[in-house]
């Protein structure tokens, strides 16, 4: 039962799809590895807020691959492949930490979208998925890397700018790269195309 | 960068010969451990334990390039965590300012945690075969094979994607015949090399999808593998002390 389910999600890609969401994974894997050091930068000049500015890149490549292929599971199935990409590219954070950060960011994309009837793909439904992506995942973070040892005031304030730039870079950026993409004539086999 | 995921496993230590699975599993298990772990001793006695198992990777040099490259990030957060960590208990002067104990400890086991998360990664992957990873994947969880092939074209894409990349750059270099030295310049360029990075990708994209559907990808529920590494007594055995170890430790810690 439970192989049938899973299956049947994928019943539902081509393998145009599949190769998509397999090269927006490994194009995260590779930008996350160059951002490590803008991201040791940023520790180092602003601590946790710093780096929080730049957390939405990290979600771009799920939201866009969702955005391009419009399909329920996609979130699922991209999120998956950018963790175990990511853990077999050496991710600094480790690899639980990859595979828990995809499984917060697949759930709330899917549920978020789902919510959405998977119709809705304007800069406001697509910003505040990117907002919601941002709450779990931070908590979690919390626990993990020990955050919760810097104090009330400064995690708030890390969660506002997190989910900003999540709304930004991963909910907005995924809606004007997609369009941009779009128009090229690049992706006319894509549902964004197809619906736009 | 220039990861090559075939030759993973070119060693033949006690690590390398233990299957992918019993790996992971152990490996979440210290992983979820370390989160747990709240105090600076056993934070450096994990480190101290993990450190012993680094031996048994192999290639020592590139581990401790990879000790010293997470000792870079965890340096900053030491400091940072210390900082603004809240002040209790015992203070002590550091000279430009005081910190209390509670906020050095605090500080010491989160830059640990980060650095042992780290490490133990680093151990899994040179001890790791990912094609080996995906096979026993498809095999024990049953995962769709058209799912473990998504991954396989990730990682294969990831030294074509660099690969492209620097002969997008270098051709732009060629054009422009020299480097470029202005901000707004520099921007042009990379603008420029992302996009034919990215043009090439769709194309290649539509192309090996285009490939695999002409050789009939998907139509069988099933399919054959050269050979599927097998889950051995030994990696039972792991798993089992794993999880046992992790449940033990769990009330302690």
């Amino acid at each position: 039962m439970k192989q049938k389910s899973i299956s049947s999600i994928f019943q539902s890609f081509t393998t145009l799809d599949i190769v998509l969401m397999a090269m927006l994974a490994t194009a995260n894997a590779v930008v996350t590895m160059y951002l490590s050091t803008v991201n040791q930068m940023l520790n180092s000049a602003g601590g946790p807020i710093a780096t929080s500015t730049i957390t939405g890149i990290y979600m771009l490549y799920g939201v866009l691959a969702c955005y391009i292929i419009r399909k329920p599971g996609t979130a699922i199935i991209t999120y998956s492949f950018g963790a175990i990409v990511q853990s077999f590219l050496g991710v600094a954070y480790g690899i639980a930490s990859a595979i828990a950060a995809a499984l917060c960011y697949m759930v709330v994309v899917e549920l978020v979208l789902a919510l959405f009837r998977y119709k809705r793909w304007d800069f406001i439904s697509m910003s505040l998925l990117g907002g919601a992506m941002v709450p779990i995942w931070f908590f979690f973070a919390a626990q993990m890397f020990g955050y919760t040892k810097w104090g009330t005031s400064i995690l708030m304030v890390a969660l506002v700018v997190r989910i900003i730039s999540g709304m930004f870079l991963a909910g907005y950026l995924s809606k004007i790269l997609g369009d941009l993409l779009a128009k090229s004539g690049l992706l006319s086999r894509f549902n964004v195309s197809k619906k736009a | 960068m220039k990861t090559s995921f075939a030759v993973a496993s070119a060693p033949n230590t006690l690590l390398h010969r233990l299957d992918a699975l019993s790996k992971l599993v152990a490996l979440l298990c210290l992983s979820v451990l370390t989160m747990r772990v709240n105090d600076g001793v056993l934070s450096i006695v994990i480190l101290c334990c993990l450190l012993v198992l680094c031996l048994f990777a192999g290639n020592e040099e590139k581990m401790v390039r990879r000790f010293l490259f997470i000792g870079s990030f965890a340096l900053p957060l030491f400091i940072l965590t210390m900082l603004s960590a809240p002040q209790g208990g015992e203070r002590v002067d550091l000279g430009f300012f005081t910190v209390s104990t509670a906020a050095i400890e605090a500080g010491i086991v989160v830059s640990l945690r980060m650095i042992i998360l780290f490490l133990s990664s680093m151990v899994y992957i040179e001890t790791t075969n990912p094609r080996h990873f995906l096979v026993m994947l498809t095999h024990y969880t049953k995962l769709p094979y058209r799912f473990v092939f998504g991954v396989s074209v990730a990682l294969s894409f990831v030294p074509l994607l660099e690969e492209e990349a620097k002969i997008a750059i270098a051709a732009r270099k060629l054009r422009r015949g020299n480097a470029p030295k202005r901000m707004g310049e520099v921007i042009d360029m990379w603008k420029g090399s992302l996009l034919s990075i990215f043009t090439g990708a769709i194309r290649r994209i539509s192309m090996t999808a285009g490939a695999m559907d002409a050789k009939g990808f998907g139509a069988y529920p099933t399919r054959t593998y050269v050979s599927i590494p097998k889950i051995q007594a030994s990696g039972y055995f792991v798993m089992i002390l794993s999880v046992l170890s992790l449940f033990f430790l769990w009330g302690i810690v």
